[in-house]
């Protein structure tokens, strides 16, 4: 099985701010089956572009050594070509009901390439969550169930 | 390195165990295909992501400030704002 988060999950690992239940949950998540967890070059640059606002805290130098010790998370090098061809099938088959915004196309096309299996994100604000699940990942923490029947409906109108 | 079959180890072990003691390594190879490896030095014991120790690491950050998680939601909130400008100009 292959994790591949998006920046809202990574950043959590790195924002001491980040809400205390949120992160005893992301913790017991990882811990369990001791999960390596894969980001794509593009995550790994959005990532970085926000821990570079704070370069005092140190965060952006911890998650580049993470990315180096490759133990708890590793890059995926993409085929970007095959991800952005990937991007606008999703789209021809999904934006019509869906609505998702470019980036999350290219997201969920980049861990569909990385050959995921579950999709790690918090961005509930966005599509990227119910378009992860209508391509056919599992998606991590579990879809609400507004999420849920939007995938539903979506994969049905593209199966129709 | 030197090729073993399946056959070669068999028959000649005390040989391979002298050799292996030399230093040498040997391919080992079943029906054609390399299946492993027997060699003199011992092989890098297996790491797993120790996610306690970051998770320690994190609860010694707080003191350092952050907002890391606003910071990409707005960067999010913006870019959602443009893609619904275009939208709505389309």
């Amino acid at each position: 099985m292959r994790f591949c988060a998006d920046a809202s999950f990574i950043v959590r690992l790195y924002d001491p701010l980040t809400n205390h239940a949120e992160l005893a949950t992301i913790s017991a998540y990882l811990a369990d089956d001791q999960k390596v967890v894969t980001v794509s070059e593009l995550c790994r640059v959005e990532v970085l572009n926000v821990l570079l606002r704070k370069p005092e805290t140190g965060a952006a130098r911890k998650f580049e050594e993470d990315l180096a010790e490759g133990l708890r998370l590793r890059t995926e090098s993409v085929d970007w070509p095959d991800a952005f061809q990937n991007a606008e099938s999703l789209a021809r088959r999904f934006s019509r009901t869906l609505k998702p915004g470019g980036h999350d196309l290219v997201l969920v096309a980049a861990a569909v390439a990385m050959g995921a299996t579950w999709f790690l994100s918090f961005d509930r604000n966005s599509r990227q969550r119910p378009l992860a699940a209508a391509a056919g990942l599992q998606v991590w923490p579990a879809l609400d169930k507004d999420e849920k029947g939007l995938a539903r409906h979506t994969s049905q109108r593209a199966g129709g | 390195m030197k090729t073993l079959t399946m056959r070669d180890l068999n028959r000649k072990t005390a040989t391979v165990l002298d050799a292996l003691e030399r230093g040498e390594t040997f391919e080992l190879r079943r029906n054609g295909r390399a299946i492993g490896y027997l060699t003199h030095t011992a092989p890098e014991p297996e790491r797993k992501p120790d996610w306690r120790a970051h998770f320690d690491w994190l609860r010694k950050q707080k003191g350092k400030g952050g907002g890391f998680v606003e910071e990409l939601n707005e960067d999010r909130r913006r870019r959602r704002a443009c893609e619904a400008t275009m939208e709505e100009s389309a």
